[in-house]
């Protein structure tokens, strides 16, 4: 094959400046919501981001990679030509890249996942035609782009009504608050660290069975519990604050509930957003090394890495900016709210990624903070710009596709004459 | 920097805006004693300033009023239905109307109680701004409310504050009907024109007891509802 140098080389840069786009704006929404609500600065949000959205992508990021990059595209039909789908794979990441950057410039409401399932669909259907698509395959994950928010908006609804009825409609909210939290820290624990146990340690090497991961699963989360029930302890309440308004001091102790579902969102969306970045690389670096589209090869660790990395420069050079524009702008999702909105989009997220499921974070997070405002939580939802939220993933895909494929005819003109 | 969808999902809050249009009216309200009081004393020029500083609270209220109704049109998801808001709002709008009317009309008729009755108009008076103080301060428990879903603990003082602005209402229909017995004795020796306004006045300053026991009421069908 030739160009195999290049091909490599552009594939290694268009993903990680995929990364670093998922890291600059995405992540950027999945931490404000712990921003606005004041119960992490900017910076402890970035080092919490950098840490747990790597050790996401790291530890949990497989499966969707695998999707992304033998999932979708049945590679059968290109057999005999494995450099058009080298191509196709880098002309979605281009053209998701290209349509990504044109909605944040313009603020649209756009899923980074949305994008590069369109794109991959896009070239598929005009290197080959409809039968290159695995459409049942796309069927699912479409059908999960309902379910996901559906889903997050349910537990999201669920756990706020438990906090009001285990908590804030007590008698004394404050020591209620002392006591449950730490449970509900637990849970944030216990639900991320099963999932990636189940799903996501194959490719370290660690094969777990499922007692085991249930046992893992428990202890992280009892030492999560623990660790809160310690800050909280030691944290400093002062009653004054309480005589503007009495809740004052219950909000300071889910502050710290706030901060265990940041690292639970930023390790969810690293399992799930990484692989839009590293898995057309991923494909691309197969089919080069191989010559083949047999695409049997591992997943070579040092490209969940490369994702990782790009996240956290991205979200290092923008992110911080982004993170204080929205943050300041959600100040209405207070930590009793919001970690519900959180556990639930977090909890959702890594489900889809443990399954392999390519989906949209920020729309999970929507519906969950919709949930939440069903639970009587939000002072008030902009049920428009809710409407177009979930109305722009049906544009999203079309857009993602036609980006890719004069990406892919570009792409094709250079390198295949 | 392109308006960030996630952050533009959440609504203008609408407590808070509510709680400022309260304010507005309070201070409006609350103006009302210390003009009757100067008024009663002679000193025309002070009621003039205090009439002026009451219509200016009360154009402050309306323009927080209209930035409110003009957010209530959004296409919201609230925690609390938009009819009972918007009745809030409007009884809270008609205190601010009552108290306006009630200080022009004294203010510019010059009007005073007899003597003998100033002491009782006073302190009726001061019983409806207390039951507005009161409503003041549900409508303030709205924060708590909505930090619990308007259940629990904290409904349960609301049900105390709304049982003391029953009491007050009481009382002041009571000092109401007192007021209106004994200037109803001295009608004959009173120009006529001056009794009709004077029951006028009392009525008005009763109003403002009835609207704050109407903002009771709907606050009160939002913790029971």
């Amino acid at each position: 094959m030739e160009y195999t140098l290049i091909l490599l080389i552009l594939a290694g840069v268009f993903g990680l400046f995929m990364a670093w786009g998922i890291g600059a704006n995405d992540v950027a929404n999945a931490m404000a919501t712990s921003v606005g609500a004041g119960a992490l600065t900017i910076w402890q949000a970035l080092v919490v981001a950098a840490v747990f959205e790597f050790a996401g992508a790291f530890l949990a990021g497989g499966q969707v990679t695998a999707t992304i990059r033998k999932g979708i595209i049945d590679s059968s039909p290109f057999v005999s030509q494995p450099e058009v789908l080298a191509i196709g794979m880098l002309a979605a990441l281009l053209g998701a890249g290209i349509w990504l950057l044109l909605a944040s410039w313009r603020g649209w409401p756009v899923s980074t996942t949305h994008s590069i399932v369109g794109g991959l669909v896009g070239f598929a259907l005009i290197a080959v035609g409809a039968e290159a698509v695995q459409w049942d395959k796309i069927g699912g994950i479409v059908a999960s782009w309902v379910i996901s928010p559906l889903l997050a908006g349910v537990l999201a609804y669920l756990l706020f009504m438990s906090v009001q009825v285990l908590v804030l409609r007590r008698s004394d909210p404050l020591a209620e608050a002392k006591r449950y939290v730490p449970f509900y820290i637990f849970l944030v624990g216990f639900i991320l660290s099963l999932v990636t146990l189940f799903k996501g340690l194959k490719h370290v090497g660690l094969e777990v069975s499922t007692s085991q991961a249930y046992g893992i699963a428990t202890l992280i989360g009892i030492a999560a519990a623990a660790l809160g029930w310690v800050v909280i302890r030691n944290l400093r309440l002062d009653p004054s604050a309480d005589t503007e308004f009495r809740f004052a001091n219950v909000e300071k102790i889910f502050g710290i509930l706030m901060v265990f579902t940041a690292c639970g969102m930023a390790f969810a969306h690293g399992s799930n957003d990484v692989a839009n970045a590293i898995g057309p690389v991923a494909a691309v670096i197969s089919i080069t090394q191989s010559g083949t589209v047999a695409q049997s090869s591992p997943l070579p660790i040092w490209v969940l890495l490369l994702g990782g990395v790009g996240i956290v420069l991205g979200l290092a050079m923008l992110g911080r900016r982004v993170i204080a524009t929205v943050g300041k702008r959600i100040t209405e999702l207070t930590p009793s709210r919001g970690f519900a909105a959180e556990i639930a989009a977090a909890s959702t997220v890594v489900l889809a990624s443990g399954t392999g499921i390519p989906i949209s974070t920020t729309h999970t997070l929507v519906g969950a903070v919709l949930g939440v405002g069903m639970a009587r939580g939000i002072s008030s939802l902009n049920l428009r710009v809710i409407g177009n939220v979930f109305m722009s993933w049906i544009i999203t895909i079309p857009a993602g596709a036609l980006v890719s494929i004069v990406s892919f005819i570009i792409l094709r003109a250079i390198f295949i004459h | 920097m392109p308006v960030n969808y996630l952050s533009g999902i959440f609504g203008p809050s609408l407590l808070k805006p509510l709680q400022e249009h309260m304010d507005a009216v309070i201070a409006c309200v609350s103006l009302l004693p210390e003009l009757i009081h100067s008024l009663n004393q002679g000193d025309g020029d002070h009621a003039s300033k205090l009439h002026e500083q009451v219509i200016e609270h009360e154009q402050h209220a309306d323009e927080l009023k209209i930035v409110l109704r003009e957010h209530l049109s959004y296409s919201l998801l609230l925690p609390i239905p938009r009819r009972d808001l918007l009745e809030i709002l409007q009884t809270q709008d008609k205190m601010a109307n009552r108290a306006r009317d009630l200080a022009g009309l004294v203010r510019r008729r010059e009007l005073s109680f007899p003597e003998d009755l100033r002491e009782d108009y006073l302190r009726f008076l001061r019983c409806c701004v207390n039951s507005a103080v009161q409503a003041q301060s549900s409508v303030h428990e709205l924060d708590e409310l909505f930090e619990t879903g308007f259940r629990g603990q904290v409904a349960e003082i609301m049900s105390r504050f709304l049982g003391n602005l029953d009491a007050l209402e009481s009382e002041a229909d009571q000092l109401q009907s007192e007021l209106e017995a004994r200037v109803m004795q001295k009608e004959s020796s009173l120009p006529p024109v001056d009794v009709m306004f004077l029951y006028r006045v009392l009525s008005w300053t009763g109003n403002l007891a009835d609207y704050s026991n109407r903002i009771g009421n709907s606050l009160h069908l939002l913790v029971t509802r």
